[in-house]
Parts: C-alpha cells; structure tokens; sequence
C-alpha cells in the first residue's frame, strides 16, 4: 500500500512546489520594479515592501494545501497506511493550489509591479495600488479552499 | 447621510492685511482656496526658494546619512516629525546662519569626497606597486630607452612556460624576470629590443600577459610604498577629523530641519497667493467652507482685521462642492475604507457607517486567532501613543486595534490560540466550552456560514439601492427591480437551504423561486421598445443571477484566510517542536523559529485579513449602490516634512 501513500507525497510536493515558485517569481517581478523606484526615492521601501509581499501569499496557500494533506495521512505523526486510489485522489485534490497559485502569482507579481509605479508617481493613492494585485489573488485563495474542501472530502 | 454642508465664499480684504489672512487661514484649516485670479497677473514663486529649499534639503540628507543613530525598524516606515511650538522653532531660526552653515556643509561633503576618492586611489597603486618591491631600481629609469623596451606586467602562472617560448622565438634577443609570484599568477618584467618592438608589441597584445604601469615616482618600489603609507596614514586622519568636523556640524541638523519647513511654509503661503484675485487696495479669496465653519471663520478673521467682507457665493455653474465626511468618532475610522475606493460625491450620501460592522467583522474572522488579535491591538495602541501620526494612519490602526479585539473573540470562538487547539493548552475544559466550531475539522460548516454572511450583505445592499431609489421617487424601479431580484435571490438562496437540508419546505421555495424568476422576466424588459425585444431582454436578464452567485461565492476567501492563520500558526508550533530536540542549542532554536514564525505569520496574517476584507467592501458591497466620484475637501494648511506644529 505505500504507492498509495507516495502519490499523497506527490500531491504535497505539487502543491507546494508549484504556488512556491509561482510567488517567487511574482515577488521577483514585483521586487525588479520596487528596487528601480527606489533608486530614485528609498523613502519609499515601507510602501513598496508591503505591494513586494503581495504575490508572497500563494506560496504559503501552497504550504498550507501540501500541509493539509499530510495532516490528513498521518505523515507526520507515523504515516497511516492508505490505497493507491486514495493517494491518487489527494494527488488531484492538490493541483487547484498548485497551479492556479503558480499562475496567479507570476501574474499577481505583473500587477504588483503597475502598482508600484502607481506608488512612484502618486503616493497618496497606496491604498487604491494594494487592492489592485489584490483582485487577481482572490483565484488563488479559491483554488486553495478547492483544495482543501476536496481533501477534506477523501475518505481514508 | 453624513456629508458635511459646504458654502462657497469670497472673502475681500486689504491688501496690507494679506500676509496676517494667509497665516490665519493656513493655521486654521478651514477652507480650500479655489483659484480665482484673473490669470495674466501671476506671481511665480521666487525660484531662489526652490533652490534654497533643494540645498538645505541636501545638507540635511548628508548630514542624517553621518548620523551614527540607527533608525528603529518602525521609523523606517512611520518616518516620525518633531513636535515643536511655533514659538520655539522661529527661536531657533532666528539668527541662525543658515547660509553658512549651508556652506560649510557643502564643503565638508565635497572634502570628504575628494579623500575617499584619494583613499581609494593610493590602495591601487599600493596593490600594483607590492608584487614589485623587489625591483631595487627607481621607478622612472624603468623604461625604454632608445635601444630596449621594458614592460611590466602579470600571467597565469601555470601560461607562463609557453609563454617565454613563444617570446624568446620571436624575439630571440629578449629577457623575462620573474619578480614574485603571488596564488596563481606570476608577475614579470620583459625586456626586448627596440627593433622587435611592432611583432612583440603584437604578441604581447594578443597574449595572456596583462601589463602594469607602476605610479610615476623617482623612488624605488619599496621607498615609493614606503612614502605611499605616510600618506594613506594621513589621509585617513584628515578624514577622521573632517568627519569630526561634519558630525559636530551634525548637531545643526535640527536647525537646518526648521528652517526647512519654515521655508515650506513660506513657499505654501506665496503659491497660495497666485490664486488671489486682486485690485489695487483689495485682494479677493474664493474657496469652500464648511458651513457650520461660518461664524468661526468669521471669529478667526477679526483677530487679523475688521477690514474684511466675508460673502456666501453662488459656485459656478459646473463646479462641484468637495467632499468632507463626519461621523461619530467611534466610527469615523472607517471612512478610511470609504475613501479608499473614492469620496462620495456631494449629493450622494457616506457609506461609512453602513460597511463598519461586515468590514470588522471579515476582519476578525480573517484573522481569527486569539494572540494574534491581541498583539496586533497592543501594537496599534503603542504606535498611536508614541508616535504622532497623521489623522489618516490615526484611523488606520485604530481599525487595526478594534479588528484585533474582534479577532481575539474569533479565535477564542474558533479555538485558535498562536496556532494551538484548546485540547493543547492548559485549562482545556474551559476553554473547549468556549469553542463552538473548529474550522480545520469542519471546514464545510464555515464555508456555509462564510457564503451566508455573503448572502446578508449583497441583499443589504441591494436594499440600500432600493432604498435610495426610494428616497428618489423612483418607485418602480425601486419594485421592480431590487425588490423582485431581492425577492428572487432570497427565495433561490430558501431552496438551496431547504433542499440541502431535505426540508418539506422545498416546494414551497421552489414555487416562490418559480415565480421571481417569471416575474423578473416579464419586468425586466419593459424599456424594450417592441414585445420580441422585451421577451428577450427579460430572459437576459435572468443571467445575472450568475453575478450574484460569483459575489457570493467571493466571502469564501474568510474561510480559507481565517484557516491559513491558523494552519500556519499550527505548522511553525510543530516545527519548533522539531527542532526542540536539537543538542545544545535545542531550546534556542525553537524559541528563533517561534518569535521569527509567528511576526511573520501575524504581519501576512493582517495585511491579508484587511486587504480581503476591504475588498469585499469595495467591489461586492459598494458594487450594489455606490458611485462616489466626489474631490475630497483639502483645506488650505501647513504642510512640513520634518516638524509638527504644538
């Protein structure tokens, strides 16, 4: 019964991995753009930090989909054993926060960075610029709460 | 509802009297100057004070730059002003010699420039001169003669063979010393006849060999390094002591800060003036008042003169009032939100008081861990206390505060205390009674009540439209449109209901569902010119309902945000636990992964849980009723960088 239990595994890893890498790359799209502002005003790093943290959340939507599923085997306090066809199961339970947070974070990050132009020119209206990449993280967070209702479906 | 009353005034005055006006109404804060100059008599601002204003501004940032104090981490976001009395800070300028001290500045800074440049300079020529030490001849007879070239330079150590062949078959009457070999490179002098000098010059150029020009010196490698140390040595104490000098000049950075913001000043009241209209003897203010503000704009201009004429005006024709809320204070905070999507326009009304209640409450269940809720209102409190903040950021963690304490009770109702169960906490018993649901186990029933609180606030602000369509005698819309989509949406949300809980009512919502749906199909078309039309506008029109399902289908996010707190919370408290064991440094450890896991947790937490939350407000809430559009009211006052005013 352990290929059930690796296809669980594979569903963490994917999970994590994938909203992982989707918020690295929007915090590196967001940062290249807050690190030019900031050259010609540092002032402004309080202001820009919070829009660079902004694609950061899927990452930890991902952490918190793969988390869910270990808890949900055991994993981590002596691993129940579990059906192949259970494991598959979570496996798929898993790509929702995997891959719509991969996607919406490179994006979110695209967004952040109009953003922070938008802080550049007109920093009174910071408010109106973190709701902006705001809009595009609310599919992340669906495709988190699809994950974790279908995990919390599976029976084992 | 709470849109605050603005009257358009002219106020006529005497032109001697102008300055003491300006100076009143900039302290008071109490209108927003319209432009009312004829536009061929502009006064520009004196460029010298732009100037002036960049140079101190410059000098300050040199001089903070020097300042050993090391911001605090809330500094650098929340930059805080100094509190000073008028009275003090024109002491303090008065006799200051700004221009000198300016000056002195400038120089110190260029000073300092010129010795790290200098600095830096003898460091190369060192790092070239010590492979070379051992040439015991002075620099300047290391050169070509009229006969021989010699050449300095460095090669890979382990090129080197390959490359005194290849040189020696060229150049057959050629010389290569090794003077001394550093990790992996070898540094040599080359010597060859001047007759060679085209083909090896080739050679060399197109070679691995990398030449080096010694500084020009009469002195040999070693007394040159030798006299080069003397003077490092002594451009390092001038530049100690030049930055002595520029740290004592630090203790006039306060100084400079003042005369700053003084000049500010100066420049807001000489840029306000170009909006004045003028006669000879008079000159002419137009601008908004608040109109409860009359009477006390009148009080404050007799302390300047009695010479004056206050007029309630008409506005022009396609000028609009700006826009300045009021609320009770306990709810003034949430303007902040309000104003984020857009001040209302003037005739509209303040939606403030209407989204305080969801907005707090999102907010809690977002956040919805016990501690957390705790610190975040402790650390609101704080930062009120000790810094001045600005009305806005006063707001802004006042919510902050309150959306903690709401967050306190969440967690303590969900049972999540820093990411521990109550079955993990002493005091188990009470606290498990306190808990009503834990939405880890049973996220299903939280996603219900999440969609629910959904449901009650779209239909609120249905019912806010309805009623301002009311309140614009617009019955029919009014009946037909938000009352049957209310009527509708409540009776498809009464089957969904009853038909998940197998309820004998079923039938009856289906019924009721059956005839909204009919209804809306037979209003819903009626501006529709011909019958077809109207049918098929009517049919169309039912598809909103799939709007409606996606704004609902929104609130979700207060399940998902509310349980990554807690998940997040959980997994840093099983991780610290991991590592607890760790020989040593185990306790040390896992005290690190608690304190840097959950700020970071609690910061993501917070900034999730108001930005979602706000959300909902301004897109699913607002997007039911709300236009806004309105300017908001800037009073005419004094704006500084670095001072507030006692």
């Amino acid at each position: 019964m352990e290929i059930g239990l690796a296809l669980a595994l594979g569903g963490v890893a994917i999970a994590v991995l994938f909203a992982g890498m989707g918020s690295a790359w929007g915090i590196a799209i967001a940062g290249e753009a807050a690190a030019g502002v900031l050259t010609e005003d540092p002032e402004k790093f309080g202001k820009l930090l919070v829009m660079m943290a902004l694609p950061g959340t899927q990452g930890f939507y991902g952490f918190l989909g793969g988390f869910y599923i270990m808890m949900k085997v055991g994993f981590l306090t002596g691993a129940t054993s579990i059906g192949p066809m259970t494991g598959l199961q979570l496996l798929f339970a898993a790509l929702p926060v995997g891959i719509v947070g991969c996607i919406s974070g490179i994006f979110q990050g695209k967004a952040a960075a109009a953003s922070i132009y938008l802080i550049a020119k007109r920093p009174d209206e910071t408010g109106k610029a973190i709701i902006i990449p705001a809009m595009v993280e609310t599919y992340a967070v669906l495709g988190l709460l699809a994950t974790i209702l279908m995990v919390t479906g599976v029976k084992i | 509802m709470s849109i605050v009353a603005m009257q358009k005034v002219q106020l006529v005055a005497l032109a001697e009297d102008q300055a003491e006006i300006i100076k009143l109404l900039q302290e008071s804060e109490i209108i927003e100057i319209t432009d009312s100059s004829s536009g061929d008599n502009k006064l520009t601002t004196a460029a010298s004070v732009e100037t002036q204003l960049a140079e101190i501004k410059s000098a300050v940032d040199f001089l903070t730059s020097l300042e050993s104090v090391k911001k605090s981490f809330i500094e650098s976001f929340l930059p805080a002003k100094e509190e000073i009395g008028e009275a003090e800070l024109m002491a303090a300028c008065h006799g200051f010699e700004c221009q000198a001290t300016l000056k002195k500045c400038e120089d110190i800074e260029d000073h300092l420039n010129n010795l790290k440049n200098l600095k830096t300079q003898i460091q190369g020529e060192k790092d070239r001169l010590i492979p070379f030490e051992k040439l015991n001849v002075p620099i300047n007879l290391i050169a070509p003669s009229l006969k021989t070239v010699i050449i300095l330079g460095k090669i890979k150590t382990k090129q080197l063979a390959g490359f005194s062949e290849q040189l020696a078959k060229l150049s057959p009457a050629s010389d290569i010393q090794a003077v001394s070999q550093a990790k992996e490179e070898t540094y040599l002098v080359i010597a060859y006849l001047a007759k060679d000098k085209t083909k090896s010059q080739d050679f060399l150029s197109q070679s691995a060999f990398e030449a080096i020009a010694l500084p020009e010196s009469v002195r040999t490698p070693k007394q040159e390094l030798a006299h080069l140390k003397n003077v490092l040595k002594k451009t390092e104490t001038d530049l100690a002591e030049t930055m002595k000098s520029a740290k004592e000049l630090g203790r006039q950075l306060n100084k400079l800060k003042y005369m700053y913001d003084l000049l500010l000043e100066e420049k807001q009241q000489s840029d306000i003036r170009q909006k004045f209209g003028a006669t000879s003897r008079t000159f002419i203010i137009e601008g908004w008042i608040k109109k409860a503000d009359l009477t006390k704009t009148k009080n404050q201009l007799t302390k300047a003169t009695s010479a004056f004429l206050l007029l309630e005006i008409e506005p022009n024709e396609n000028e609009k009032p700006p826009v300045a809320l009021t609320n009770p204070k306990a709810l003034a905070p949430f303007e902040v939100i309000t104003q984020l999507y857009g001040s209302p326009s003037y005739n509209e009304f303040d939606p403030s008081i209407l989204l305080s209640f969801f907005f707090i409450f999102f907010f809690g269940l977002c956040l919805g861990d016990f501690v957390y809720g705790l610190v975040l209102t402790v650390f609101s409190l704080y930062l009120m206390k000790r810094y001045k903040l600005p009305v806005g950021g006063q707001k802004l963690f006042t919510l902050l505060a309150v959306g903690g304490l709401v967050a306190a009770v969440v967690g303590v109702l969900t049972g999540s205390y820093l990411g521990f169960t109550p079955a993990e906490l002493p005091a188990t018993a009470l606290l498990s009674s306190l808990q009503i649901i834990d939405p880890v186990k049973d996220p299903l029933t939280m996603l219900a009540f999440s969609l629910a609180l959904g449901v009650v606030q779209i239909l609120f602000g249905l019912f806010i439209h309805l009623a301002l369509l009311v309140k614009s005698k617009n019955y029919v819309s009014a009946i037909l449109d938000d009352g049957l989509w209310i009527f509708w949406l409540s009776s498809l949300v009464f089957l969904a209901v009853a038909s998940a809980l197998s309820s004998p009512l079923a039938g009856l919502a289906g019924k009721l569902s059956l005839f909204g749906g009919i209804a809306l199909f037979l209003t819903q078309g009626r501006s529709e010119p011909t019958l077809l039309k109207k049918g098929i506008s009517g049919l169309l029109s039912l598809y909103k309902v799939s709007g409606y399902l996606g704004d609902t289908l929104s609130y979700s996010r207060l399940l998902a945000l509310g349980m990554s707190t807690t998940i997040i919370g959980a997994v840093i408290n099983i991780l610290a636990n991991m590592v607890k064991g760790t020989p040593g440094i185990g306790v040390a450890l896992m005290v690190l992964i608690l304190i840097i896991g959950h700020l970071f947790n609690l910061i993501l937490g917070v900034l999730g849980a108001f930005i979602h939350s706000v959300r909902l407000q301004l897109v699913e809430f607002f997007g039911k009723f709300y236009e806004g559009g309105g300017q908001q009211f800037r009073p005419f006052k004094r704006m500084a960088e670095y001072t507030v005013l006692k």
